[in-house]
């Protein structure tokens, strides 16, 4: 009797969850085929050309260009972005930075850079190579990427590059992989310690909602035992005063915010991003 | 008193589907007989099987443990316990048990064995005893009600109270206000059952009785008669409320119900009741013998409530652990 209660009591949480774990298996699934899928990942956009590292400004050996390629282009189908470095020898006079970001927005526009699409997700590093002081970097965000770049994202990134070299390359490129990968692309990921506590509130949740039981309902009214109609003898509806009162109607008016760092570039696309002498 | 059939001799019961005395053993319909024992006096063992009869203070009907006949004790449905009316079970055992399923079958967290055959099984039919009261009133309200109107004009609102002299004398009668008089039953419960179709009410037969346990009053109608009184004017407060549901506030200065008129009568009305003991605490169930009406909260399993609530959370938190990864590797 007992193992049959248990077994019973198996088979209705099985048949109550079954919707729930079916759902759940079509997840995992899915994102066993994302992630198989991901591994071969190519970027999409065949507009753009295959280089990503143009040393104009002749700062890299070529080793050091090898090895930023295949630094790019690891991170390229990993991250889903499009990384692009280009020096150049070329001094952005002081007060005129507005160059350098035309430059690199046309750069990044004109060579139909984007992994998802032409002038869609990716990031160009533009050093103005003028040397040691003159030199200026800018860094073009476009697409998602330049919805989840902040300004001190931009900044952090523009830190790395202090000097024309291989390591200030590399490692800022590194560091703009590292935030992209932080913060995600498609949107901003929940941290694990909240899902955990949404997790609990909802099976708290689930418990109290179906703990809650009703006795039964009140089925009977004022005119369940009447045995006629009631016979109204005498009503009475006397008007005896009135008073009005009356009050002004406030109205209210509000404004808007707005945002900053966002531009659109020469060729119309929006661009974001943010430059620094070095 | 036990009802025999005249073919097999077995005993007849009353089957609330058919509406007839039937014979559970040879399925004969109509076909009962009355036999008398110990009249005037309380049967102590069964006319059937001579066990003995465990009998209540108040117990009218009952069924012999031994040999699970009918018993209906002749000095307690005659005079002065001779109900006036009845109304007669019209749903039976496996027609409550599936209505028993089926009320609880959404409750996840009731015991499993709550709604087993084996347990279900133990549902009886009670025959509670009833005293009706019948009144004749006149109800008086009196006070002050307003009606608001808003309009606006330009950027200004104006509201406009009006007062009335609001008045009513409304004479309402009541047809068999019932109050339970088993001390057994629930007050509260009793109350939650209602109502009870009068139209299907009549006049006592001890054939009812045959197949469900039954009991005699155990209070006066004097006794219940302040319940009654109490019920009655509730209701009747509310209907002259409600005569004035056009103010949008009242406030009254009188209200008085006077009864003019009134009658008692004795009955007895069908109520199946079922008893679940879990984890040492009784747990019971009654149910309208007539609408189907079901009066009671299930027990609840700990264990289920953490099984359930558990794997709930836990699936919220991967389903949404899964989305956010996929946000993360996006």
């Amino acid at each position: 009797m007992n193992n049959e209660i248990k077994k019973t009591a198996i088979l209705q949480y099985l048949s109550y969850f079954k919707i729930w774990f079916i759902i759940l298996l079509f997840f995992i699934g899915g994102l066993i085929v994302y992630l198989t899928n991901r591994k071969n990942q190519t970027s999409i956009n065949s507009n753009a050309p295959q280089e990503r590292v143009y040393d104009y400004a002749d700062v890299l050996t070529l080793e050091e260009e090898e090895l930023l390629r295949q630094q790019i282009q690891d991170s390229e189908s990993k991250y889903g972005i499009h990384i692009v470095l280009v020096t150049e020898n070329k001094y952005i006079p002081v007060g005129e930075e507005y160059l350098a970001r035309d430059i690199a927005d046309d750069f990044y526009d004109t060579n139909n850079y984007g992994y998802n699409r032409i002038h869609g997700d990716g990031l160009l590093l533009y050093d103005f190579c003028a040397g040691k002081g003159d030199s200026y970097a800018w860094l073009s965000t476009c697409g998602k990427v330049e919805n989840k770049f902040s300004t001190d994202d931009i900044d952090s990134v523009l830190d790395e590059v202090y000097d024309s070299n291989y390591s200030c390359y590399a490692n800022a490129i590194r560091r703009a992989c590292d935030i992209v990968s932080d913060d995600g692309i498609l949107g901003n990921p929940i941290l694990f310690p909240i899902i955990l506590v949404i997790g609990i509130v909802s099976g708290l949740v689930f418990a109290g909602v179906n703990s809650v039981q009703k006795k039964a309902q009140v089925t009977t009214n004022n005119r369940t035992y009447l045995s006629d109609t009631p016979k109204i003898t005498y009503q009475k509806d006397q008007y005896l005063r009135k008073h009005v009162t009356s009050r002004k109607i406030e109205t209210s008016s509000g404004g808007g915010g707005g945002g900053g760092g966002h531009h659109v570039s020469r060729s119309g696309v929006s661009h974001g991003g943010g430059g620094r002498r070095h | 008193m036990i009802f025999t059939c005249t073919n097999c001799e077995g005993n007849m019961v009353y089957s609330p589907e058919k509406k007839v005395m039937f014979c559970p053993y040879c399925e004969s319909q109509g076909s009962q007989e009355k036999r008398h024992v110990n009249v005037g006096n309380l049967t102590k063992f069964c006319p059937n099987c001579g066990g003995e009869i465990a009998i209540g203070e108040h117990d009218s009907a009952m069924q012999c443990p031994y040999c699970d006949n009918y018993i209906i004790q002749d000095a307690r449905i005659e005079e002065p316990f001779k109900p006036d009316y009845v109304v007669p079970f019209k749903m039976g055992k496996e027609t409550m048990k599936k209505r028993f399923k089926e009320h609880f079958r959404k409750f996840r967290f009731a015991p499993t064995d709550f709604l087993t055959e084996t347990r279900l099984n133990s549902i009886q039919g009670w025959y509670v005893p009833f005293w009706f009261y019948d009144y004749d009133t006149r109800c008086t309200l009196k006070g002050e009600g307003t009606k608001v109107r808003s309009w606006t004009n330009g950027n200004m609102s104006y509201t406009e109270t009006s007062y009335y002299d609001v008045a009513r004398i409304i004479d309402i009668p009541y047809n068999k206000i019932p109050a339970d008089a088993s001390v057994q039953m629930p007050d509260d419960v009793m109350d939650l059952m209602e109502p009870y179709n009068y139209q299907e009410m009549e006049t006592f037969q001890p054939e009812f009785l045959s197949g469900f346990h039954g009991e005699k009053y155990n209070m006066t109608a004097e006794t219940l008669g302040g319940r009654a009184r109490e019920k009655m004017e509730k209701s009747a407060k509310e209907y002259l409320r409600s005569t004035c549901a056009g103010y949008a506030s009242f406030s009254k200065n009188q209200e008085t119900v006077d009864i003019t008129g009134s009658k008692i009568s004795y009955g007895l009305l069908p109520v199946w009741r079922y008893l679940y003991e879990y984890n040492g605490k009784e747990y019971p169930f009654y149910v309208n013998g007539q609408t189907g009406k079901i009066v009671g909260t299930a027990p609840i399993s700990k264990k289920k409530v953490c099984a359930y609530s558990i794997t709930f959370g836990a699936l919220v938190t991967l389903l949404l652990g899964i989305l956010n990864l996929y946000a993360m590797l996006s």
